[in-house]
């Protein structure tokens, strides 16, 4: 987030340069448009006085404009252009309509100027490439603009638009000053142009470091991301291993400990077995006792194990968390309906295969048919649970099973329970398990002391 | 919040702004009455158009604006005292550039084409189409013509003048030959001059001669010759008709070529032909100094005579008012125009302040009726008859800028051409050649 900042600082400094060029190039236009219209009304002035009016209209044949109002009207609608160059617009409609009353200030203020001088067109372009706007917006105006300034510059529209030609007002004054004041007049174009092509420099300049800044970054992000990767298989080894020694730890402490036992109680069985049959019978008592104990280490050490939600929850809250989490991870709209009570009703191997059958139905429709919605249902016809799990995801008309949903068979078929699939419009599982009502409670009474 | 505001500020302050400008460009807002008089304001000169003494030009302009002001109260009507008419040109054209240009003026002929051509004068066929009252019909032709430019309407003439034939019927009757009709020709009119032309005294020199001042100018006229081609920037000098017309005049050179006599001319009786504009026969009628000078004898005028080309033509003379392009009182300056242009009272008053004639063919057949009753040195008949076909067949020529200068150029051309002896159309073609490099001189 630092080095962002910082290098958004350094591109607001880095425009002072062409904001300065522009500054300059409007005060080089009004300086012109002053210039001009002073030159052309002091030649009116001049002839009128002089009393050769007639002969300026007949050399110009054209009505020139009224002295005190272009003088007025030149200077207010200056004004009135840079009000609307500094003014800065949301790209659209309100863009292009200021472009267009920009560009028609320009035109009638070129016009006031005997279309002689026509460098504020420039002011309009170099305003145009600062700004961001639209790709489509900025080709249209680029277009507008540049054919406006090139009909204008190269003198075209002179045959529609009738003005008085510039050189009529020159002719006022001697051969000598016309030249001296036309020479201003082709210095101040030239000098305007230089500006907007040191301005086009700068500009050019400022977006080939913005897009080297974000090569750069680019480049960053890379060798981010290769770390990342890099870091997280890592981790992933190191879960791994971790796990690993815990499973070893585990086996060695229960069954190894246990299976220790029984082994070496086993040989002294075998051992005393001729000689003190009490002894053995003894033993082998406390032989059966390792062995549950052992047997109810290892069902501590496999619950341990499980990261479920399963065995941390009773069945109904743990379905609701997975979908919830399920939904949160994927997106996808699940619509939950149980109308069984689920909590404390089942045998622990019961609620296993329930809560698989439910996880692995949803994971299988995730994973297959990316659908929106996934419908789930849980009902009970007499003893036996039924679990529909349908989406409108695209299904599986050739449907193999593999081995998500043999190993869900497997697992119904061992409670008697049965699997039915349908992969036509979207994919359709439903399992049905019967269930021993009421003759197991122990599990759930094994799980609240060990929690 | 604040740039917003800001923002919302700048495009309030430009629109204002753009509206101010449109204000003050736009002269629209100037059409509307603000509880105060509209000023019409109108450009003429205050000399007479036809060069004669009579300080009466402002008597007739204001007779017009003390009409006009009646009819429209709410109208000011105001126009610039003491133009001279040879700065009247300049005086326009200052106005015109200084952005105060009249909304209504004055034209006179030789600025009509510039005047077009910079777009000063409306285009007066829109407001000729709405109204119902205006009669294009009362006007002469030769004069209603004048206004018009590639079929479009720019002004409407005020007051002209034909030049006529004036003769002096009493050197007619003296010889025992008839005074010609209206419709006589040049050969009419060179068997009359050849048989007056004579040493009435016996003491050698000739002291009676047939015409005084009759020009290349009369004599194309009367053949149809058009010199110039629209915009004046070629002659056709080379013409046959042009010729014609040069033989003729040489012919009327032999037979008399002592013109600078000051002893010999119509005011003391001994010329029988003398081409006046009709402007100026009505000086003379009006002023007692000069009328009393023709009381020896008798005279009259008459049509130009036709040359073999032409008809009995003559050159018309004229001022027309035109409507301002941009002005914003189109229509009261329209009513200006009419009731200068069309109105009998008004037009009537010509004969009264100016030395012109109506433009209406009613108002001067009724005006010359009554001044020919109050002026008895005159003939008794009235010859309103030869007035009207005068005017039929007047010619009005459109001039371009610098048609006066083209016209002195074309003048040298023809008197060299009459006083050297070589081939006429010899020297056409040579006089042709320096008139065309002038009118090009004209025009760059």
């Amino acid at each position: 987030m630092k080095n962002t900042d910082g290098n958004n600082t350094i591109i607001e400094k880095d425009y002072r340069l062409p904001d300065l060029l522009v500054n300059l190039m409007m005060h080089l236009n009004f300086w012109m448009l002053l210039f001009i219209v002073f030159i052309m009304y002091h030649a009116l002035w001049g002839y009128v006085h002089e009393g050769s009016a007639l002969s300026f209209l007949m050399n110009s044949r054209h009505i020139p404009a009224r002295p005190f109002e272009s003088i007025l009207s030149s200077g207010l609608l200056y004004a009135c252009l840079l009000l609307l160059l500094t003014t800065e617009t949301d790209p659209g409609i309100h863009f292009l309509l200021k472009l267009i009353a920009e560009t028609i200030i320009v035109i009638v203020l070129s016009g006031i100027m005997s279309f002689c001088y026509m460098g504020m067109f420039l002011m309009i372009i170099a305003n145009l490439i600062r700004r961001p706007i639209g790709r489509w917006n900025r080709n249209i105006t680029f277009v507008l603009v540049g054919v406006c300034y090139f009909l204008l510059e190269s003198q075209i529209l002179s045959i529609w638009i009738p003005v008085t030609d510039f050189s009529d007002y020159l002719n006022y004054y001697g051969s000598d000053y016309a030249k001296i004041f036309q020479g201003i007049i082709n210095v101040g174009r030239l000098f305007n142009v230089f500006l907007f092509m040191c301005y086009m420099f700068f500009i050019v300049r400022i977006q080939m470091s913005e897009n080297e800044r974000i090569l750069s970054l680019n480049e960053q992000l890379r060798d981010a991301n290769a770390k990342l990767e890099e870091y997280s298989e890592k981790s992933a080894l190191m879960a791994q291993t971790s796990e690993r020694n815990r499973l070893a730890r585990e086996i060695h402490d229960t069954i190894g400990h246990s299976l220790t036992g029984i082994v070496t109680g086993i040989e002294a069985c075998i051992m005393l077995f001729d000689t003190n049959r009490e002894l053995v019978k003894e033993q082998l008592m406390a032989i059966s006792e390792v062995a549950h104990r052992g047997m109810e280490d290892v069902r501590r050490s496999v619950r341990a194990l499980k990261p479920d939600g399963l065995e941390r929850m009773p069945l109904d809250l743990a379905i609701e968390q997975m979908i919830d989490e399920m939904r949160r991870s994927t997106g996808i709209r699940f619509h939950y309906n149980c109308v069984v009570d689920l909590r404390d009703a089942f045998g622990e191997d019961e609620a296993e295969a329930l809560y698989r059958t439910v996880q692995e139905g949803i994971t299988n429709s995730v994973r297959h048919g990316k659908p929106q919605d996934i419908w789930i249902m849980i009902n009970k016809i007499d003893d036996v649970i039924n679990i529909i799990i349908r989406d409108n995801g695209c299904g599986c008309p050739d449907l193999n099973k593999g081995f998500g949903l043999s190993h869900m068979e497997e697992r119904l078929q061992m409670l008697d329970g049965k699997l039915y699939c349908d992969g036509n419009n979207g994919f359709l599982l439903r399992a049905e398990i019967p269930i021993r009502w009421g003759t197991e409670v122990n599990w759930n009474h094994d799980q609240n002391t060990d929690s | 919040m604040t740039e917003r505001d800001n923002k919302k500020i700048k495009y309030w302050l430009s629109l204002f702004i753009l509206i101010i400008v449109i204000f003050l460009t736009t002269d629209w807002w100037r059409s509307i009455p603000f509880h105060q008089k509209n000023v019409l304001t109108v450009g003429v000169f205050s000399d007479s158009y036809w060069n004669q003494q009579n300080g009466n030009q402002h008597k007739f302009i204001d007779s017009v604006i003390e009409k006009y002001e009646e009819q429209n109260p709410n109208i000011k009507v105001v126009y610039e005292k003491g133009i001279l008419k040879d700065d009247y040109s300049e005086w326009l054209a200052e106005q015109i550039i200084q952005g105060t240009a009249p909304d209504v003026f004055i034209v006179i002929p030789e600025d009509f084409n510039m005047l077009r051509d910079i777009g000063a004068l409306k285009n007066l066929d829109s407001m000729i189409q709405k109204d119902e009252d205006f009669d294009a019909g009362a006007f002469y032709e030769a004069a209603y013509s004048a206004g018009e430019a590639d079929g479009v309407r720019y002004s409407l003439p005020v007051e002209c003048a034909p030049d006529l034939m004036f003769v002096n019927r009493t050197i007619l009757q003296n010889e025992g030959i008839e005074l010609p009709s209206s419709k006589w020709t040049w050969e009419d009119f060179y068997d009359i001059c050849r048989k007056v032309t004579k040493d009435t005294d016996g003491n050698g020199t000739i002291d009676q001669v047939g015409v005084a001042d009759y020009s290349w100018e009369e004599a194309f006229a009367s053949n149809n010759v058009t010199l110039f081609n629209k915009e004046g920037t070629e002659s056709n000098f080379t013409d046959e008709k042009v010729y014609n017309a040069l033989m003729f005049l040489d012919q009327l050179d032999v037979l008399y070529s002592g013109s600078g006599s000051a002893d010999i001319s119509f005011e003391h009786g001994n010329v029988a032909f003398w081409p006046m504009n009709f402007s100026s026969y009505r000086t003379y009628l009006n002023n007692p100094v000069h009328a009393s000078r023709y009381a020896d004898f008798d005279w009259d005028y008459l049509t130009m005579p036709a040359g073999p080309d032409g008809d009995n033509a003559s050159i018309l003379d004229l001022i027309s008012i035109a409507m301002y392009s941009g002005t914003p009182m189109q229509n009261e300056a329209w009513e200006f125009i009419k009731l200068l242009t069309c109105d009998e009272d008004i037009q009537a008053g010509i004969f009264e302040f100016s030395e012109g004639i109506s433009v209406c063919r009613d108002v001067t057949e009724a005006e010359l009726v009554k001044e020919n009753e109050m002026l008895p040195g005159m003939d008794e008949s009235p010859n309103i008859e030869t007035l009207e076909y005068t005017m039929q067949n007047a010619i009005f020529t459109h001039r371009f800028s610098g048609f006066n200068e083209a016209v002195n150029a074309v003048d040298t051309g023809v008197s060299e051409i009459l006083k050297s002896d070589a081939n006429i159309r010899m020297e056409q073609v040579i006089q042709a050649r320096s008139i065309n490099n002038f009118l090009k001189t004209i025009h760059n």
